[in-house]
């Protein structure tokens, strides 16, 4: 028997800062997330897997997600035709509302509502039960994993479950909970990073099929299980149509414009890539390559590149000693006074009453990456200007 | 720790140099240009390191010009041990090693040496010149305040300007109640943006609405075609009804009438009786025309008496027509020929009966003929002359004169009289032309061939119509013997008796005929006739043959009836039943304009609901098109993007500013406590004793003198206020000497102070010099200093 794990399709995902690029690689990235998609349901035809779950936010915007039902269900139908059942819970991103789903999915798609229940089928001569339930809002904060049942007269179990670990937004759950039912394999979603919680049995993150951001790092994809005399086999399977990247690179005081530009063309060589390119020691930069950085210029130098695309600049400052080790316990006294959330959140408040702004600062890492760029900024400001 | 030795190798003027400086204070006395700030920088350079050639530093290099090495060492000692620093030409700042007691260290131990300074921190705290010290002076009493606050931290002035920059920066990006900065616009923006995504229907909602407005609509529009259908239906049939209503009258009409068809007359006996009716008929008026009478008689003699001319008449009867047109015919042609002759004499008055045309010889000689010449005018002219001589002139010429015009004048008078006598021919007097002119001859010419040539024809016409006139004549006497003669148009008189004649031989042929048959069988046939018809008028109940007639037409009216009836029926057809719910054509007609308007009403409702579906498909497919939607969420992205980064940098700048004030506020606090027991002394010294005290309260200082009246900073003058930051700036160096302990320098510093406060100078140099190391250059030796103080630098030094 063989099945595909998939999560976080996150079908019309929007991008943002790509109006620079040119035409073709915008429409590339604006349709990544249905050529992800596609890949998923191809492999599935192609390996001729038995049944594909989707463990959630298959949707990225339920608002307006026609189209992407659209899509879904004609990928569906070509599922149904290689005789693939779907099962599919909705998550908190395409958590169920009324009036929503309104284009009717083929007979081979089961959609789980929001009770945990057990679909079953028959597979390889072997009895299989898939548990699971899909948001009907968007935080579930109940204690979900008491409602799945124990595992069931199956030859086969599999819980599909849309939740994040001890996150009490989102279903919590902890692993030795869902070890405790006895599953042959927990099929998870949610969390974008992919991530093996558990061998034996497979308790799986396939992470989402397509980087959605700059921090959504590495090859995305899904999972190919394959069982066999009761043994599951797991197979990563990637889908990203482009790979989001992290480079960095190290200024020297000789460096000029020209060899700035040969360093970031040595790191721009991965096909398919989004790189978003940290230039350390940028202090020891002349103005006027600083100045190009400031002003895009290099950006804009790589804009047309087709394959290996550069995303963003970000040079790294680093102290050059401008502060007196005589000073350093005033510094380190300021910085605890400074770095504080609440004074943060009290500093404006037209700016904290923006959705966007709060959800921003009230980000776990949030004071961690304030206080890189802080010093980034003061160390710019000491070295150059 | 304290600099004891300055070994040059080669730094700007200074080549292979080497100097001993005492552990409290050095005075360094010299000339302008003596070298005694290179000495300095030297210091300086070898500590940090030489300055590189980019940017503004390249003019701070002092890489000597020969081929000696740049560089050199310090020589420092703490007490123990002696640290030697050696630093010449290389890389990012020049090669350093490092040596504690002879023995290389590694080159981070520096920072024993430095306490961890960086070469800027150094100039900043230890280095005092005139250009620091003018800095401050150029301050406004409000920067110079916080400058004298934030003394408390090393670089504090930097470190200020640093955190006014990023707040300037921080103020750039937002302010609270800003409009125009860009993170104020983009929060503008996506309240502007969120605006929009609201005015968007949720398209799943929207879709299922318009699936069901559609259903609806649907339902109704082909329940209203179904009515429609069944409109049209009616309105047909109506129309046809409507068509058939006059032949559905006339049946009625006709239907209402009793045709039944009775005994009719048989084809044969109609036929047969019309037959037997003729030959009656014929046999009855051949019995009138029995006998010819007397005339007819004589008349039928006459013919057969003359039959030989009589018959030849008859047969050139054509002849006698042909010459009597001929006659008339000839007769015209004189007459048009008179008729032109006469016109010809009219035309030209001048012609003659007389006058015969010209043969073309006679023509030739005519034109050689010299024209009639007008009077000699030139030897008219010599006569004039003459007679005017005769006049003028005198003498013989008097006399020649008169003689000249004699002759002229009778020359004149021969000549006019020679003239007709030339002109006169012979053969125009023969052919009747005398007495006119040649012209006019000739003008005659073509009248005159013409009139000869119908002179001609009139001879050969009169020659014809005297033949004819004889043949008619012949004609005449011929027709008169036969009596044919009675009238004048001889072609009616033997038409007419050949007419009368055909009768009369048709008469008697009739008679001959007749006679043939006997009398009996004709009479016999007769009654037979009549017996047969009278047996057919007897079947058919008719007592003469006009009554058969009549019924025969009343039977075929009938008939003729009874076949229309029959076709009306059939017109009609399964329509009869319909037609019979209608009492009249009025109620037809009502029914006919209800329905006509129903099936309008119809299609109007068809037409809207028609239209209402098209709409809202439309709008389906604008609800599965939601491009404007996908730019608008394309555009929100990128603005809470925006945000974001926006609001990071405002946040990093303002954080940035207020940690730096943070840091110098705390230090300050720290250190001022114990910063200003120590300032209090050297604001004493510097002040010459004026001021006693300085407090801090509240953040404030407050300067107390020796009245015990206290000041503000900015009630102070201004050359006490720098003095207080010198102060105080002095006293930090104190304060943090147990962490760095570096050499104070001081470059004439203090050049504009006067001779009493450059004692009070030195008096604190000595001072300060008990716990940190302090070396002074100067042009200037105003106050007695032990020799063993001072470096006399001498011009013959320079390389």
């Amino acid at each position: 028997m063989k099945f595909i794990h998939a999560a976080d399709l996150h079908l019309d995902t929007p991008f943002s800062s790509i109006n620079s690029f040119y035409g073709e690689l915008q429409e590339k990235l604006q349709k990544s997330t249905y050529t992800a998609a596609r890949r998923v349901f191809q492999t599935a035809i192609d390996q001729k897997v038995d049944f594909v779950i989707l463990a959630g936010d298959t949707f990225d915007d339920t608002d307006r997600s026609l189209e992407a039902q659209t899509f879904l269900k004609d990928q569906f139908e070509l599922l149904n035709k290689s005789g693939i059942k779907v099962y599919l819970v909705y998550g908190n991103h395409d958590y169920y509302r009324n009036d929503y789903s309104v284009i009717n999915f083929p007979d081979n798609v089961t959609v789980f509502d929001s009770d945990v229940n057990t679909a079953t089928l028959e597979a390889d001569g072997m009895k299989i039960g898939i548990t699971g339930f899909s948001y009907y809002q968007q935080h579930v904060s109940d204690d979900m994993i008491s409602r799945y049942p124990s595992r069931g007269d199956f030859d086969y179990q599999i819980g599909i479950l849309h939740a994040g670990v001890m996150d009490n937004n989102y279903a919590p759950f902890k692993v030795t909970d869902l070890l405790a039912k006895g599953y042959d394999y927990w099929a998870l979603g949610h969390i974008h990073k992919r991530e093996i919680l558990n061998k034996m049995p497979y308790v799986i993150y396939p992470g989402d099929t397509q980087g959605r951001n700059q921090n959504d790092l590495g090859e995305k994809g899904f999972y190919l299980l394959t069982v066999k005399d009761k043994i599951t086999t797991a197979q990563f399977v990637p889908s990203s149509v482009y790979v989001w990247n992290k480079e960095t690179i190290n200024a020297e005081e000789d460096d000029t414009l020209d060899s700035l530009l040969l360093k970031i063309s040595n790191v721009l060589v991965n096909k398919n890539t989004m790189t978003t390119l940290t230039i350390n020691n940028a202090q020891k930069l002349s103005d006027d390559v600083v100045k190009a950085i400031d002003r895009g210029e290099i950006l804009h130098h790589f804009r047309n590149n087709k394959s290996a695309i550069l995303y963003k600049i970000y040079p790294k400052y680093n102290r050059k000693n401008n502060l007196s080790t005589i000073d350093q316990k005033y510094w380190d006294d300021s910085k605890t006074n400074i770095f504080d959330l609440d004074d943060i959140k009290d500093l404006d408040s037209r700016l904290y009453n923006n959705e966007i702004i709060r959800k921003h600062i009230n980000q776990p890492d949030f004071l961690k990456h304030m206080q890189e760029l802080v010093e980034n900024t003061v160390n710019k400001k000491y070295n150059g200007e | 720790m304290k600099l004891t030795k300055i070994k040059i190798y080669g730094f700007g003027k200074w080549i292979d140099q080497e100097f001993t400086i005492n552990a409290d204070y050095q005075v360094i006395f010299g000339p302008n240009e003596a070298g005694k700030t290179t000495l300095l920088t030297f210091i300086k350079s070898i500590l940090f390191g030489f300055a590189t050639n980019r940017g503004e530093n390249k003019y701070q290099q002092y890489k000597p010009k020969h081929g000696t090495q740049y560089g050199g060492e310090l020589e420092f000692s703490d007490g123990n041990s002696i640290w030697t620093v050696i630093r010449v030409d290389g890389k990012s700042g020049g090669d350093l090693s490092l040596f504690k007691d002879r023995q290389q260290v590694p080159n981070n131990l520096i920072s024993k040496i430095t306490g961890g300074f960086s070469k800027e921190e150094y100039e900043n705290t230890h280095v005092l010149n005139d250009k620091s010290i003018f800095s401050i002076y150029k301050l406004t009493a409000e920067q110079l305040e916080t400058e004298i606050m934030s003394v408390g931290a090393v670089g504090s002035k930097e470190w200020l300007s640093v955190a006014d920059d990023l707040e300037h920066d921080s103020d750039q990006l937002y302010k609270s109640r800003g409009r125009k900065q860009p993170l104020v616009q983009a929060l503008d923006q996506n309240q502007k943006l969120l605006k929009q995504k609201t005015q968007f229907d949720n398209q799943q909602t929207a879709f299922k609405d318009t699936k069901e407005q559609v259903k609806n609509l649907q339902a109704s529009a082909s329940k209203n075609q179904f009515q429609y259908q069944e409109a049209i239906e009616e309105q047909n049939l109506l129309s046809g009804l409507l068509k058939k209503w006059p032949k559905y009258q006339e049946y009625k009409q006709l239907s209402k009438k009793n045709v039944t068809e009775f005994n009719p007359i048989t084809t044969e006996d109609w036929e047969e009786s019309l037959r037997l009716n003729q030959e009656l008929t014929t046999l009855n008026n051949s019995q009138q025309t029995a006998t010819l009478t007397a005339d007819e008689q004589a008349q039928l003699n006459f013919y057969r008496n003359n039959k030989f001319e009589l018959d030849d008449i008859k047969q050139h009867k054509n002849d006698l027509q042909q010459l009597q047109f001929k006659i008339n015919d000839t007769n015209q042609s004189l007459n048009n020929n008179d008729n032109q002759i006469d016109q010809l004499f009219s035309q030209n008055p001048q012609m003659d009966e007389n006058m015969q045309p010209l043969t073309p010889d006679e023509m030739l000689k005519l034109d050689d003929t010299p024209i009639k010449q007008s009077l000699n005018t030139p030897l008219l002219a010599v006569s004039a002359v003459a007679l005017l001589m005769v006049f003028f002139m005198s003498g013989f010429l008097r006399f020649a004169a008169g003689l000249v015009f004699l002759v002229s004048l009778i020359a004149t008078i021969y000549q006019q009289r020679a003239l007709p006598n030339n002109s006169s021919n012979d053969f125009l007097k023969q052919k009747g032309y005398s007495g006119l002119p040649n012209q006019t001859v000739k003008q005659l010419q073509n009248s005159l061939v013409q009139l000869q040539r119908i002179r001609e024809s009139q001879k050969s016409l009169e020659k014809t119509l005297r033949e004819s006139e004889a043949q008619l004549k012949q004609w005449q006497v011929r027709l008169q013997r036969l009596n044919l003669d009675d009238q004048n148009e001889l072609l009616t008189n033997i038409e007419n008796y050949f007419d009368q004649l055909n009768i009369v031989q048709a008469k008697a042929d009739l008679i001959n005929s007749t006679q043939i048959e006997s009398e009996n069988s004709h009479l016999d046939r007769i009654a037979t006739l009549q017996r047969s018809l009278k047996a057919i008028l007897e079947r058919n109940h008719a007592s003469t043959m006009d009554e058969l007639t009549k019924l025969r037409t009343d039977q075929k009216n009938n008939r003729n009836l009874v076949n229309q009836l029959n076709a009306d029926k059939v017109f009609i057809g399964d329509d009869m039943k319909q037609l019979s719910q209608f009492q009249s054509l009025s109620e037809l007609s009502n029914r006919v304009d209800e329905v006509n308007n129903k099936v309008k009403q119809l299609e109007q409702a068809n037409n809207q609901t028609n239209r209402q579906l098209g709409s809202l498909k439309e709008k389906q497919e604008q609800i599965f098109d939601d491009s404007s939607y996908r730019r608008l969420i394309s555009d929100l992205t990128q603005n809470e993007a925006d945000l974001v980064e926006l609001y990071d940098e405002w946040l990093a700048d303002k954080l940035a500013s207020d940690w730096i004030r943070g840091m110098l506020n705390l230090a300050s606090e720290n250190r001022y406590p114990k910063m200003l027991q120590t300032a209090k002394h050297y604001f004493n010294v510097l002040t010459d004793g004026n001021y006693v005290n300085i407090e801090l309260n509240d953040q404030k200082l407050k300067l107390v003198r020796a009245d015990k009246t206290s000041f503000d900073v900015h009630e102070l003058s201004k050359a006490t206020t720098v003095q207080l930051y010198l102060s105080l700036r002095l006293a930090f160096i104190t304060e943090i000497s147990d962490l760095v302990n570096l050499p104070i320098l001081i470059d004439d510093a203090f050049v504009d102070f006067d001779s009493n406060r450059t004692e009070n100078i030195m008096e604190l140099v000595k001072d300060i010099s008990k716990n940190n190391q302090i070396i002074y250059v100067t042009a200037r030796l105003t106050s007695e200093i032990d020799n063993g103080h001072i470096l006399k630098l001498k011009e013959s030094k320079h390389a």
